[in-house]
């Protein structure tokens, strides 16, 4: 059956899995901070290593947004260029190709 | 002397002896695995970034492989977070009256052992191999007058020592409840 051509998804159902992730590692992340503060002694090497984790927990998160801000996830993606994408048809969709790909070089 | 945490409050008159975390080689393990974890993918995309810049320059499928490279780093950034803290709540309390075995067991799991000083049998350590021997730490067992019952501290600095000072502070407890023989000198009339 050949799908409908017209019909598209939001490439900011990305953002669904992100929100996801993001709102399992507050728990896991939340819950561990929670349990050191509470039952662990209040010191320095607590507070560096609480440091270091949000610090490196920034980096990963905000390095991800930003390799995402690259992209237009509003854009629409229609649906049959999923196939497309595993058959040699793809440049049915040359849209969805990086430039050099789209346009393959015939030397 | 070390504060005690919230669920090992000591009582009246009572003293902290030693408070003993394992030694902190034992995350060097946790820590050179995330480095792996780490170092391996960007090697890989290293060698093969001729494809993958290809693959992150789609705009459908860039975005996702964006997702699962931060999905990835993201849960070995968790893992090694959840590994420093068993390490650091893994504590084993002596005082003057008692040995409190505190083990983080998972996220919501604690288990807190009580073992008061006059029920102590015997105390043993357990050096093994290179490592161990070399950085000097080991498995510190107490074994209490129940045969089940089995205190054991892993991974602690300077087992002997512990071992020490556990004995000594068994024997004063003990000599508090020793009744002397009959016409020993100091004994009750």
């Amino acid at each position: 059956m050949a799908l409908d051509p017209t019909f598209s998804i939001p490439n900011s159902i990305l953002y669904v899995p992100l929100l996801l992730l993001a709102a399992y590692f507050a728990f896991r992340a939340l819950a561990d901070v929670y349990i050191l503060v509470h039952f662990g002694q209040n010191g320095g090497t607590l507070r560096s290593v609480l440091l270091l984790f949000f610090a490196g927990t920034a980096v990963i998160f905000g390095g991800m947004m930003y390799a995402l801000s690259g992209y237009d996830l509003a854009r629409p993606i229609p649906l049959p260029a999923l196939s497309n994408l595993l058959s040699p048809s793809v440049q049915s969709y040359p849209s969805l190709l990086p430039p050099a790909a789209a346009k393959p070089s015939l030397k | 002397m070390p504060n005690t945490s919230r669920t090992e409050e000591l009582q009246p008159g009572e003293q902290v002896v030693l408070f003993l975390r394992p030694v902190w080689y034992i995350l060097l393990g946790d820590l050179i695995g995330a480095a792996l974890l780490y170092l391996v993918p960007a090697v890989l995309c290293f060698i093969f970034w001729g494809t993958l810049s290809s693959w992150f320059a789609m705009p459908l499928v860039g975005p996702w492989l964006v997702l699962l490279v931060g999905a990835y780093a993201a849960i070995i950034w968790l893992f090694l977070f959840r590994a420093f803290t068993d390490y650091y709540l893994n504590t084993w309390l002596v005082t003057s009256f008692r040995i409190i075995d505190a083990d983080q067991l998972g996220i919501f799991k604690r288990r807190v052992s009580e073992l008061h000083l006059a029920n102590v049998q015997d105390v043993t350590t357990e050096v093994k191999g290179v490592f161990q021997t070399m950085l000097n730490f080991g498995d510190v067992l107490v074994q209490t007058a129940s045969e089940e019952d089995l205190f054991r501290f892993e991974n602690a600095p300077r087992p002997d020592h512990v071992k020490e000072e556990i004995m000594k502070l068994v024997e004063a407890e003990k000599a508090k409840y020793r009744v002397p023989a009959p016409g020993v000198p100091g004994s009750p009339v």
